[in-house]
């Protein structure tokens, strides 16, 4: 049984290696913001916006992953307020560009991914849940035409238990993996 | 239990199988009440339900494989996942191409894949699966559609990305730890 000093380095561990996987992730999430919004976008006002809100975006993303490339990485509580804001801004999306109708929640499935991978199982629990709610308030939000065709409801339905699924096959990875190194470490500390 | 830090090696490939087993009993599970809730039509559920109960089969003999310790037949594994994969394809041409909206049961079962094998299969696998998921929606893809579908395979590849690099990175976690190496000093939190 580990000590209460070994599951605090070791989380602090799991954050120090792991964010950089959450940083692939939202490389994903700005390359396919990038997509949508150079594809999409016909007059240049709203193509101007766009592209700021994208540089943001990757601003942000170069800082963390700056710090990272010299071994002086975000700490936790940064990376859940990115996290959270990543969630957000992919529901904002999906509530300003097509609702229902829009592609834009396939962003979640990594993002939620990455983060079952670095955090312990009750995080990602509250973090999945936090997307899958703020995804159906966003698609409601656009429209509630699509609530009364329960083939749509059906569809719905899959991309919750699908970003349910991602959140808790991370987790179970997760746990593999610790149960790996500890044991790792035991077989060192044995020798 | 013995630990290798070799990424993608037999221990990988076994431990990984838990998490492919797991992923496709959702796949069983939610692809099971979604066909009998409201069927489209008669035909449809038929397919479906013929496909579902087959995987179900499958996947009932390796979990079964799994609990008795059995050691990780690789061959096996690979045209499991290669099934998982066709199946998922056959769901959505059933279901209507791009309208479909199962399209989605290839992201869990593309992460599981990502973290049990070896990194140049992984790479194979999601080449395929993303030219299995455009053949799937090409014919029925209504003009205008690109940017989506460019979002659901750069997606797929990005799911792929993070379980390979995890995987790397605990490889070398678990390196270290054999080798009783320190960590850099900002990982002490």
């Amino acid at each position: 049984m580990p000590r209460p000093g070994d599951l605090a380095r070791e989380a602090a561990e799991d954050v120090f290696f792991g964010q950089v996987v959450m940083i692939w992730a939202r490389w994903a999430m700005i390359a396919a913001a990038a997509v949508v919004f150079l594809w999409n976008t016909g007059d240049v006002g709203s193509l101007t916006g766009r592209v700021l809100l994208l540089a943001g975006l990757m601003a942000v993303n170069f800082f963390l992953h700056g710090r990272y490339l010299v071994e002086r990485p975000a700490n936790r509580g940064l990376i859940l307020v990115a996290s959270v804001a990543d969630v957000a801004l992919i529901a904002a999306a999906v509530a300003l560009w097509g609702g229902f109708e829009s592609q834009l929640f396939v962003l979640l499935y990594p993002v939620v991914f990455a983060f079952a991978l670095v955090f312990p199982p009750r995080f990602t629990a509250a973090l999945t849940a936090v997307a899958a709610a703020l995804y159906v308030g966003a698609v409601a939000a656009f429209d509630l035409g699509w609530a009364a065709d329960v083939q749509l409801v059906k569809v719905l339905l899959v991309r919750l238990l699908t970003l349910g699924a991602v959140g808790g096959l991370g987790t179970y990875y997760w746990r593999i993996q610790r149960d790996r190194r500890r044991a790792a470490l035991s077989a060192a500390l044995g020798r | 239990m013995r630990s290798s830090s070799r990424p993608g090696g037999a221990e990988d490939l076994a431990l990984g199988q838990g998490v492919i087993v797991a992923a496709r009993w959702v796949l069983v599970a939610s692809g099971l009440v979604l066909a009998v809730v409201a069927p489209p039509s008669a035909s449809t559920l038929r397919t479906q339900v013929v496909l579902i109960l087959g995987l179900a089969v499958c996947n009932f003999a390796l979990q079964a494989q799994l609990m008795r310790r059995r050691r990780t037949l690789a061959v096996l594994a690979y045209a499991a996942s290669a099934a998982d994969m066709a199946i998922i394809t056959a769901l959505v041409v059933a279901d209507g191409g791009y309208a479909s909206g199962l399209y989605v049961f290839y992201f869990p079962a593309v992460l599981a894949l990502s973290v049990a094998f070896p990194l140049a299969i992984t790479v194979a696998y999601v080449g395929t699966t993303m030219a299995a998921m455009l053949a799937a929606v090409w014919l029925t893809m209504p003009a205008g559609s690109e940017p989506d579908m460019v979002i659901r395979l750069l997606i797929l590849a990005a799911v792929a990305l993070c379980g390979a690099v995890y995987a790397d990175i605990e490889a070398r976690r678990r390196g270290r730890a054999l080798a009783g190496e320190e960590v850099p000093h900002a990982a002490a939190g």
